[in-house]
């Protein structure tokens, strides 16, 4: 379903559907979005435009600890890797997305990476996970002024 | 606090790749600089045990290494002089971007080469060329919370062993894999004939200082000895290194130029992908050339849709003709 422009917040160049929560903890940049009892985590516009092209995506656990990799990335022969938001299980993998990674720099917010069943409510609730629009905004102009200071 | 400077002269092939990663561990910021005595196979992250020869490895006694960070196979050994540099993910000084990133970090590479006289620059994601030729290949990435760039100044390089230790699919793939190895990297004792090593490190230690203020002269403390000790039960263990890593189909040379493998039964198709062209073919039918396809592929653009049309009008069509195309054509 596609969100009209007023649900979207713009960031200097890079856009936020606020439809889902995006997790700043170890500078992450991973998206939350609600999907039943269990929530889809993908990569938000910021970190795909700053990894470059993925070559490579990994999904090395199966179960999640909060602020725990999930995941290796590889783009332009850098590893690096994928924070989890939140504690809970993988109970799917995006197969698309696995075989071709460059749908997530093309269209981060429709190329989700895994699919979690949370362990518990609490941990869609966490400070580290932002859904309000000025904090998502503080958060990415700091972001932005680092890209601008390089 | 100054980011440290390890100079440790010439280390077993273990500890040559343990160093940097025991450094990142422990949130060292640091410029490694080193050699081994050894000469090993270092596999990227995603690399594969599989695209080596193991069996000639093993009558060699040349052993693999699976670091933690990005890049492709290399063949490493005391013709070669290792830089790391490891600093902090959420530093000042850490570029956010990787390309950023790159050319911050081998900045002070390319003046080392640019003091000695030879013209390289940098080209994505991460070669340092000079005449459009590789002289200086590197990977990278995220250990714990440390960035790390690892990468080495060719003094020498044995392209015979390198195409060697790979495994390949024959042995005109392997003869053409090493001529394109000869035609694309190059060496500081191809390029300069006489150097010296020792004012080469020291030059670059010293391109390293521009770039980060003085570095602070520091050897392999105890509590980096029991990290590399510690990491080497993980990066030895059987599970780590035959870890299944991605799929090939290809042999990447250098940044934009492959060497493709595609098998459909009686026909086998070797084609050099070159800049998006394919500039050399071997096409045999049981063993024996075809020049008529060969001379339709040769030049042609690396498309799907282009190489498809062609074996289809030259072969019978198949699914295995879809999948050859695939595969002479790559990612275009």
């Amino acid at each position: 379903m596609e969100l009209k422009a007023e649900q979207v917040l713009k960031v200097g160049e890079y856009e936020f559907p606020l439809d889902r929560l995006y997790y700043r903890g170890r500078n992450a940049h991973i998206w939350v979005k609600r999907e039943g009892e269990n929530v889809l985590l993908g990569i938000d516009a910021f970190l795909a435009e700053s990894a470059g092209y993925l070559n490579y995506i990994s999904v090395t656990a199966e179960e999640l600890t909060r602020g725990e990799a999930f995941a290796n990335i590889e783009s332009a022969k850098f590893v690096s890797k994928l924070y989890s938001p939140v504690a809970g299980r993988v109970v799917e993998v995006n197969s698309e997305v696995m075989e071709n990674p460059r749908l997530v720099n093309q269209s981060p917010y429709e190329a989700w990476i895994v699919k979690v069943k949370p362990s518990s409510e609490a941990e869609l609730g966490h400070e580290e996970l932002l859904g309000e629009s000025e904090a998502i905004a503080a958060w990415i102009e700091e972001e932005i002024a680092r890209l601008e200071e390089e | 606090m100054a980011v440290k400077l390890f100079d440790l002269g010439f280390m077993s092939w273990k500890d040559s790749q343990l160093v940097y990663h025991a450094l990142a561990r422990l949130g060292i910021e640091a410029v490694v600089v080193q050699r081994t005595r050894d000469c090993y196979v270092s596999l990227g992250l995603f690399n594969s045990p599989q695209e080596l020869d193991l069996a000639y490895l093993r009558s060699r006694g040349i052993p693999y290494f699976r670091r933690e960070i990005g890049g492709g196979i290399v063949l490493l050994d005391r013709e070669q002089l290792f830089y790391h540099v490891v600093v902090h993910r959420n530093a000042e000084h850490t570029p956010v971007k990787t390309d950023t990133f790159y050319r911050k970090f081998l900045s002070p590479v390319i003046a080392t080469y640019r003091g000695l006289g030879l013209k390289v620059r940098y080209r994505p994601a991460n070669d340092l060329v000079v005449d459009g030729r590789k002289i200086s290949g590197n990977g990278a990435g995220l250990i714990g919370d440390c960035k790390v760039l690892s990468g080495s100044i060719l003094f020498d390089f044995n392209h015979a062993l390198m195409s060697r230790v790979l495994r390949l699919p024959g042995e005109v793939f392997r003869a053409r894999a090493e001529e394109l190895m000869r035609e694309r990297l190059t060496t500081l004792r191809e390029q300069l004939g006489e150097f010296s090593p020792q004012e080469v490190k020291q030059a670059l230690i010293g391109n390293f200082e521009e770039l980060f203020g003085e570095l602070e002269e520091a050897s392999i403390t105890p509590e980096i000895a029991r990290e590399m000790r510690r990491l080497e039960k993980k990066y030895l263990s059987q599970e780590w290194l035959n870890m299944p890593g991605r799929a090939t189909r290809e042999l990447k040379i250098a940044e934009g130029c492959y060497l493709a493998f595609a098998s459909l039964g009686e026909v086998e198709i070797i084609a050099e992908r070159s800049e998006g062209r394919l500039r050399w073919v071997r096409a045999t039918r049981r063993g024996e050339r075809m020049p008529a396809l060969e001379e339709r592929l040769l030049g042609e653009e690396a498309s799907y849709e282009k190489i498809l049309n062609i074996l289809t009008e030259s072969l019978e069509y198949s699914q295995d003709v879809e999948e050859a195309a695939r595969t002479i054509a790559g990612g275009n």
